[in-house]
Formats: C-alpha cells, sequence, structure tokens
C-alpha cells in the first residue's frame, strides 16, 4: 500500500464551497479511511454565492447521486438557457449568451460567418435567431434536451437559478448522513509545523485544537489559510475589472419566470435579476470608483421586479485569484481563492472546478509538487480564461456614456485577450478551448469581424439564404413544442422523487 | 475596390509543391475540404528522384489515418480495398528495458478502469508492470489474432482503435487517384524563380523550370525539410534539434518475408540498438526494416553491415538499402504570408508513435478550419502556427520519451541517449514527475497520441517507484487483485476465441 495516505481532511468555511467540497470529498473518500471534518459558525455569515449557475452543476449532482427533482424542489431551482445582456453594446441594445451554438457548422464553415454574409447582403435577422437555447428562452419555454442527435431540439443544454443557501443546506444534510462531521465554533489560531510550514491545526475559541493532514481552505474574503497563514500573494487584476461592490436584496417575483438570468449595464457596473420559484435575487455590481453606495442602492431599490423581502446588503470585493491556490498542505476553494465577479455566473463553476481537480490530483503525505504544480496551472488557466471573457463584456463596447465606460472602453487589456479578440476581428475565428459562446457574445457586444469566411463568397448567396431562413424556422417550430416553463416546473416539483 | 472588399477576397490559386506522400494527401484533402469552392489547387511533382521526396517505403501511422479519412469522405473498407494497407493493433518493443524481453503497447483508445481509476493505477500497486496483460488490442497482436470488426470488439475489456502500416508508394497512387478525380491539376516540372510581392512579401507567382507562370494565392510547402520556399524564399528559419537527438538518418529496406523466421503480424516490431532503433513490419508478404541512426559518413559501411547483421540479411543485400537523411526539428513557423509548411519543410520529429504522415494530416484538417482569405491575416497564421507547435512540441516530447526510457533502462549501453534525460522539456519533466508517484498524466492531453502511449511509456520509465494514485489506498487491495486477473482471464478468453491471422 502507499506509504503514507492521507486520512485527516479538514474544511474550514461552510457556505456553497465548504458543503460541495465536503459532499464531494465524502462521496469519493471512503469513511473507513478518511475522516472529514468541516469547521463553520453560525456567527460568521456567507456570501451565498452563485445563484446564478452553469451546466456544470448536473455533473457535480449526477456524480453525488443527487436526484434532479430533489435538487430542484430543495433548492427551489428554476431553469436557465442563458443570460441576456441589455445595454451592453449600447443603451437599449440586447443580446443572449445562450447554452447552445448557434446554428450548424456547414462545409467546415461555422454558423457565424454565414449570418454576417447575410447581413451584408441586407438580412436583418439576429444571430438569437438561429440558436434553440436563445428562441427557447425567450418563449418561456423549455423540456430536457433530446437525447436523438438528429434532433433540432438536442444542440443546447441548460442549468439553474438556486437558492444557492438552500443548497449549501441541502449538501451539509447529504454530507453528514455520510459522515462528515460538523464542528461548530470559530477559529482564533492557525496552527504550522516549524519545520516546513505545514499546517498542523487549527484553534477554536474554545480551546478545542482540531488537526489534519491536509487543509481545504473555504472561509471565503477571508481566506483564514491560504492568505492569513500561508501569505500566498493575491493577483490584483482591478485595473481590468474595476467593479469593487455590490448591492444585493431579495424580492418578490412580480413578473413571468424567466428561463434565463438578466443582467442589464448601469452607468456604473451592471445589474442581475436572477428568478428562483418563490422569488426574485437582485443585485447591483459597481465600481465605487464611479458610484457611490447610495447611488447604487437607489438603482437598484427603483428597478426591482417587486416588493423587497429582505434588507439591502452591501459586499466589497477585488478582483483578482491567488497565485497558487493550491500551496503546502492547503488548497483554497471558493472566494479565499479568488474572486471573480459574477457577471457569467462562475462562481459555482470555479469551486466545482477546484474540487474536482482536487480529486484528480488527490495528494498523500508526500505532497508531491508535480500533482500541486498541474493543479495550479489548471486552475489559474480556468481563472484566466473566465477573467478575459468577463473582460471582454466591459471592454467591447460603444458606451460612452459614464465614465465608467469610457474607462472600460479605453483600459488595456491582457495579452492573451487581445489576441483572442485580435482573432475574432479579423476573420471571425474562435479558440474553442475558450470558456463560453465567443462568437455570441463579442457580436452581441458589437465586435463585429471585419471579414466573414471568404469561402462563403463562393457559394450561391440565394443557397446560403434558403440554408438559413429554413434553419431559422426550424428553430422556431421545435421551440413550439416544448411546454412552458412554468408547466416544465410545476410537473418537476409535484413528481414524487423515484 | 475597397481595401476590406480586398482583404476579403476568397482564395482561387493554391500551389502544392512537392508529390509525395504528404503532399498529395494535401492535394486530396483540400480539393475534399473546398469542394464546390472554384478553387484552383495545382500540385507541382517535382519528381520521386528530388531529395525533397524522398519517404521510406512504409509508413505506420496511428488511428488518425482513419479519422481523417473518414473526414474526408472515404469510409474504411474502402480505404482498405485500395489504399495499400494493412490494420494494426499494437507496437512490440524490445530491448528497451534491461530486464524484459519485450513488450507491446495497445492501440488502445483509453485503458480501462475500475472504480473511476486507470488499469495501470491497479497494476502498479499490484506490481504488475506490464500494463499490455490488460490490453484487449495488445494481446491480439501478441497472440497473432485476426483483429475483429469494430462492432464484434467487446467493449467491456476497454475500446481500441486500429491504426494502419501502408506501403507509400501504393497509398501514393490511391490518394493521387482521390486527389485527381476531385479536380486537383499536378504539373511535373521545378520551380525556377519565386517571385514575392514587393509591399507584403508574399509569394505571388511561381515560375517552373518548363517556363509556366503560376499564379499563386496561398501556397503550400512540402518542399523537404531544406525548403525551397519558406527557407530560401521567406526566410523562415529551421530550428534544428541536433544537439538534443542523436539522429540523422534512417536505411531502410524491403525483404521478401522470411515465413520460417517471421510470421505475419498486426504490429510493427521497434528494436532498441547501439545505432538507435530497427522496426520492421510485414505488409502483405514483405518485410520492411528501418533503422535510424546518426550517420557521419566515415562508418557508414558499418552501420549497414550492422544493419544487415541485425536483420539476417545477407552482406549482398546492401545493394538494397536506402538511405533517407532526417533533419529532426520544425520550422520557426509554419503559417508565414501566404505560405505554409508540411511534411519535412514543416519538421521531422516522428516516433514510433507518430508519423509524418499523421502530422500533416492534422495541419490540413487545421487548415480547413482556419482556411484564410487572399490577405492571410496575421492573427488566422498565429493561430494555426499556436496549434501547430503544439502538435510538434507533442510530438517532440514524445520522440524524447522514447530516448528518455532507453537511457533510464540502459544507461551504460548507450550512453549518447543518457544525454536526453538532460535535454527534456519542461513540459515532458512536468509529465514524468506528475506519472512518477502517483500514476497520473495532465488532464489535457493533446488529442494527437492516445494516453495509453504515454501511460505505458511513463510506466516502463518510472517502475522502479509505485505509480498509482493514492486514493487507491482507500480500495480493497485483494478485489482489485481479483479485478486484473478476471480481465486478463476474460482478455485471454476472448483473444482465443479469435482466428489466428491467415
Amino acid at each position: 500500500m502507499q506509504a503514507n495516505p492521507i486520512k485527516n481532511i479538514v474544511i474550514v468555511g461552510g457556505g456553497t464551497a465548504g458543503w460541495m467540497t465536503a459532499a464531494a470529498l465524502v462521496n469519493k473518500l471512503p469513511a473507513a479511511h478518511y475522516t472529514i471534518t468541516l469547521i463553520e459558525s453560525d456567527a460568521i455569515g456567507t456570501v451565498g454565492v452563485g445563484e446564478s449557475t452553469l451546466p456544470h452543476i448536473s455533473q457535480f449532482n449526477v456524480s453525488l447521486g443527487i436526484n434532479e427533482r430533489d435538487f430542484i424542489r430543495a433548492t427551489k431551482a428554476t431553469i436557465k438557457l442563458g443570460i441576456q445582456f441589455k445595454d451592453w453594446a449600447n443603451l437599449g441594445d440586447s443580446y443572449m449568451h445562450p447554452f447552445s451554438e448557434t446554428g450548424h457548422v456547414t462545409q467546415g464553415i461555422d454558423f457565424h460567418h454565414y449570418w454576417l454574409k447575410s447581413q451584408t447582403m441586407g438580412d436583418t435577422t439576429i444571430l438569437d435567431e438561429y440558436s434553440v437555447a436563445a428562441m427557447a428562452a425567450e418563449a418561456k419555454r423549455f423540456a430536457p434536451p433530446n437525447k436523438n442527435r438528429a434532433s433540432m431540439l438536442s444542440a443546447y443544454t441548460y442549468s439553474y437559478h438556486i437558492d444557492a443557501t438552500a443548497y449549501a443546506k441541502f449538501l451539509r444534510d447529504y454530507s453528514e448522513k455520510k459522515g462528515v462531521k460538523r464542528v461548530e465554533g470559530k477559529i482564533t489560531t492557525v496552527n504550522q509545523h516549524s519545520h516546513n510550514g505545514f499546517i498542523k491545526s487549527v484553534t477554536l475559541a474554545n480551546g478545542e485544537q482540531v488537526s489534519a493532514d491536509l487543509f481545504v481552505d473555504c472561509s471565503g474574503f477571508a481566506s483564514l489559510i491560504i492568505d492569513k497563514s500561508l501569505q500566498v500573494p493575491f493577483t490584483d487584476w482591478s485595473h481590468w475589472l474595476p467593479t469593487d461592490s455590490a448591492v444585493v436584496v431579495q424580492s418578490e417575483r412580480d413578473i413571468a419566470l424567466n428561463p434565463y438570468t438578466i443582467a442589464t449595464a448601469r452607468s456604473a457596473g451592471w445589474q442581475w435579476q436572477i428568478p428562483i420559484q418563490h422569488r426574485m435575487g437582485n443585485g447591483h455590481v459597481y465600481a465605487s470608483q464611479y458610484m457611490n453606495d447610495q447611488a447604487a442602492l437607489d438603482i437598484l431599490m427603483t428597478t426591482l421586479p417587486g416588493k423587497a423581502t429582505t434588507e439591502p446588503r452591501t459586499l466589497r470585493f477585488k478582483a483578482g485569484c491567488r497565485e497558487k491556490t493550491w500551496h503546502k498542505n492547503c488548497v483554497a476553494i471558493g472566494l479565499s481563492s479568488g474572486f471573480l465577479e459574477p457577471l457569467e455566473s462562475t462562481s459555482i463553476f470555479l469551486i466545482q472546478m477546484g474540487i474536482t481537480k482536487l480529486i484528480e490530483f488527490f495528494p498523500d503525505q508526500h505532497f508531491h509538487q508535480a500533482g500541486i504544480k498541474q493543479y495550479n496551472q489548471t486552475m489559474q488557466s480556468f481563472y484566466n480564461k473566465i477573467r478575459n471573457f468577463i473582460i471582454l463584456h466591459y471592454h467591447v463596447t460603444q458606451r460612452n456614456d459614464s465614465d465608467f465606460w469610457r474607462y472600460c472602453r479605453e483600459m488595456s487589456i491582457p495579452d492573451d485577450l487581445q489576441y483572442l479578440m485580435t482573432l475574432f476581428k479579423e476573420g471571425g475565428r474562435v479558440d474553442r478551448s475558450q470558456f463560453g459562446v465567443w462568437s455570441a457574445v463579442c457580436i452581441g457586444q458589437g465586435l463585429r469581424p471585419q471579414h466573414y469566411d471568404a469561402r462563403i463568397d463562393n457559394l450561391p448567396y440565394e443557397k446560403i439564404k434558403l440554408y438559413m431562413e429554413n434553419y431559422r424556422q426550424q428553430v422556431q417550430k421545435a421551440v413550439k413544442t416544448l411546454p412552458t416553463i412554468d408547466e416544465y416546473l410545476k410537473q418537476q416539483i409535484q413528481c414524487t422523487a423515484v | 475596390m475597397t481595401d476590406k472588399a480586398t482583404n476579403n477576397q476568397a482564395i482561387h490559386h493554391v500551389v502544392i509543391v512537392g508529390g509525395d506522400t504528404i503532399g498529395w494527401t494535401a492535394a486530396m484533402g483540400l480539393a475534399r475540404g473546398l469542394q464546390g469552392q472554384r478553387v484552383n489547387i495545382i500540385l507541382i511533382n517535382e519528381g520521386d528522384n528530388q531529395q525533397c521526396n524522398l519517404e521510406p517505403e512504409l509508413i505506420h501511422t496511428s488511428n488518425h489515418v482513419l479519422d481523417f479519412h473518414q473526414s474526408m469522405g472515404v469510409n474504411e473498407p474502402y480505404l482498405f480495398a485500395h489504399g495499400h494497407g494493412q490494420y494494426t493493433c499494437a507496437r512490440q518493443y524490445q530491448h528497451w528495458i534491461t530486464e524484459q524481453a519485450d513488450f507491446f503497447i495497445g492501440n488502445d483508445s483509453f485503458l480501462s478502469t475500475f472504480n473511476g481509476f486507470g488499469i495501470h493505477h491497479l497494476a502498479s500497486l499490484c506490481q504488475h508492470k506490464n500494463v499490455s496483460d490488460y490490453s484487449f488490442a495488445a494481446q491480439i497482436a501478441k497472440q497473432h489474432k485476426s483483429i475483429p470488426p469494430v462492432n464484434e470488439r467487446p467493449k467491456q475489456l476497454g475500446p481500441f482503435n486500429t491504426g494502419m502500416i501502408i506501403n507509400s508508394q501504393g497509398y501514393k497512387g490511391f490518394i493521387r487517384g482521390a486527389a485527381l478525380h476531385l479536380g486537383v491539376k499536378v504539373i511535373n516540372s521545378s520551380i525556377e524563380v519565386v517571385a514575392l510581392d514587393n509591399d507584403t512579401g508574399f509569394v505571388k507567382q511561381l515560375t517552373l523550370t518548363n517556363g509556366q507562370q503560376l499564379p499563386v494565392d496561398l501556397l503550400i510547402d512540402n518542399s523537404g525539410s531544406h525548403s525551397k520556399i519558406m527557407q530560401a524564399s521567406l526566410a523562415v528559419d529551421y530550428k534544428e534539434l541536433r544537439d538534443d537527438i542523436p539522429f540523422n538518418t534512417l536505411f531502410s529496406i524491403t525483404l521478401p518475408s522470411n515465413t520460417e523466421k517471421f510470421i505475419n503480424k498486426h504490429y510493427t516490431t521497434i528494436t532498441a540498438n547501439k545505432e538507435g532503433w530497427l522496426e520492421h513490419s510485414i505488409l502483405q508478404g514483405t518485410s520492411y526494416y528501418t533503422q535510424l541512426c546518426q550517420n557521419v559518413g566515415d562508418e557508414e559501411h558499418t552501420l549497414i553491415d550492422n544493419f544487415l547483421t541485425e536483420i539476417g540479411a545477407d552482406k549482398s543485400a546492401g545493394k538494397q538499402i536506402n538511405k533517407y537523411p532526417l533533419r529532426f526539428g520544425h520550422s520557426e513557423r509554419f503559417f508565414h504570408n501566404n505560405c505554409i509548411v508540411i511534411g519535412h519543410a514543416a519538421g521531422y520529429v516522428g516516433s514510433p508513435s507518430i508519423s509524418n504522415l499523421v502530422l500533416a494530416q492534422r495541419a490540413i484538417s487545421r487548415l480547413l478550419d482556419l482556411f484564410p482569405t487572399k490577405a492571410c491575416f496575421s492573427s488566422t497564421a498565429a493561430e494555426y502556427n499556436r496549434l501547430t507547435n503544439n502538435d510538434y512540441g507533442e510530438a517532440n516530447d514524445m520522440f524524447m520519451l522514447y530516448l528518455y526510457l532507453a537511457a533510464t533502462n540502459e544507461p551504460n549501453s548507450i550512453p549518447k541517449w543518457a544525454k536526453a534525460k538532460e535535454e527534456l522539456s519542461a513540459n515532458l519533466q512536468q509529465k514524468i514527475a506528475l506519472f512518477e508517484h502517483t500514476g497520473r498524466y495532465e488532464d489535457q492531453l493533446n488529442a494527437m497520441i492516445n494516453s495509453p502511449t504515454w501511460i505505458n511509456l511513463l510506466n516502463y520509465c518510472c517502475r522502479k517507484t509505485k505509480c498509482y494514485d493514492p486514493l487507491l489506498a482507500a480500495l480493497d487491495e485483494q478485489q482489485m487483485q481479483l479485478h486484473l486477473t478476471q480481465l486478463k482471464g476474460d482478455i485471454s478468453t476472448q483473444v482465443e476465441k479469435l482466428p489466428t491471422i491467415s
């Protein structure tokens, strides 16, 4: 047998990151060999990240054996088919970043090239009209994707809007049933081994010491271990992502249920509306350098889709991530590892990736550097790709109505983002390994390629026109066959779980 | 006409220089991919005697050759009926490991798993370093059995892909026929003058020795390792790996297969020897041998004698030996201005796991994916270069892993390879370090080489350590042992049922 297996794991902090980590580890690591302890304090609130999620969350739930209907009921979830961006390119503009590709690759050429060509010929259709997810979202209709790949209704995926606090509670129940030990208490001291600086134990306010071989820092912005003890530097990206505050409030949902998140650009940031079954989650992300708290609050409160049901709460943050999210015997997961604002709903996704990769590169007590290095490289790559994608939304805009937008338009951007933007701008090409549907967001933001794929000029335009029109009609026809989102959810909530 | 309109003009004139297998592969691939696009594709065949078109008589490929043909609309039965090739399902390695006579690596798509762990983890824990015992493909090869059709391969034993060994001349004829059928025009001549545009530096016209002048929108340079266009005309450097890789020559010979010594087989044998390595395949009754070595000239006759001795041939066969100079390395850029290099002009980092044909097929698919306009935007070229560079980096790492394997196991008998241990790229060092104690490999492997190839070779490189996932500690070792025994038995039973190769 391996000489030195890890036996004790301590997760510092509950909340979404802590309980997702606990659930995944207890599911993977047999209780006979591993002791998993989660320390949290009821006195310390959680941020409750990630009410809007990405489709990957389904894989996480499936890996835990969680039934979708149980999940939907427990987290008051609704369905999400994408994000609608309003007023981002220009005031009055709107586009969808859908959970589907737009159109089909035909003759080896991506669909958006055909659309770009047709636009030059006077076509006025919008790109969203060729996306099943975007059109279903607009029509407020949904059914799970058809498994028959030939079907028009197979070409999309979906995610959820959830009550993140309820999700953490749901996973806490799951974890505790499977043997995770929850310790109530506030950590006062983190103790390190003198010879190598590894974390030895944590001391709680009641004097209790909890030791472990591996510590997972899910302490949120406090970053108790990765920052305060191990002092892993934080790479600051606030010059690229200058929003640093958010005011959040819950409200009644007096409008029809939308199967998508709404992200509306404001003069110094943007505002979200996330519908869950019984209420609406609302927030206004802003740059305090360009807008004061009261003004941000006023904008939020005067644009709520229903009566506020909680007191507004203000959060502060700084965009960036740790130089290493795994250092010595501590892995930081969640907000302790870094922060990227929720514009593309990536918080839970980053938690999930942190957990998945931790399991993939799970250490023994030797903590071999190669595995740690691989983990850090992989997580850094996720952070960089998402960072670039979010910056893209701010930087590619024609808005000129505030100092904030002027700054975003004119700021310097990361070299790798510049590379990707030039690739798209010159010839409409995308790097498929990137995060998100670049063509939809670039075009939605107003970044039109200077040139579409010139091979299209070798095809008769009438043929292209006919092909596109047929495709558009097939999308419309397919969407009409779906039940409404209300009908679908009602059925899911009422059915008894199998 | 505006600048914008000019930039976005579609390419109409594609000229391919070099009519070897790779040149015709490019011609066929582009003709198929651009079908209906009114693109005029001309291949300049500089003749079989030109150094640039030298290629060994046999090409070994992975499953990519099948995928490439599939994407070109050529299905497997048609390819095998007309492509002058034969399925392979494994490679046999001789004399690479001190205390082990030989081992096989199957063409598995991925290794079978137990509770989510690759079988090599279990094998390592149970001290069975020979992972090929758990590879259906390797056992078929080892037992000289026929490869079952795709739909008759038991899925629970792990999926495997077939590669091909191809007679290069026969295959070239096949692919040439397809290209001509798709409208490619061939000109048997040589390039006399390469005319560049004064403003852009693009190749705008080629003048041939027969006096013909060809307009060029896009040029595919397959003119050999000292390429006439990319290197000579466009002054793009070729990054040689002479200091890292101690080989510069391939000797080859074909002989009637001696059935007393060799039975027919579905694998290539790669034998490490003091010169380099010897490869042997049998295709349709003929044995194909190649010997990789370092030939500095003054001892060429000794190298040839050793080669003949190694294969058991009479010295009189020496006259039949062909000699191919190799220039290990690759072009600094693969797409520059309106010129793209493929084949030996792009580089050579071939190993038993990856051939230049596969690298070229991937390059053609990539070119179609990023097909440029007449302006050949620098961003498109940069993306093409980035992706192609990844392929060559991966192929180079694979080559260096062979040297590392030999150097790790035979440090005294092959001293010149020992240097390889100090010349590994950062990526390869990380691959080895990651595998060494945990049996893991990075999650984003380049799809060009199947993960089982990396796993098997790394496994033998790191055979003195326990390469298994620490999480295995939580599983029952007896159960794992039982699973391995059962899997081995199941594979053996299934293999026994297969007919022996006729």
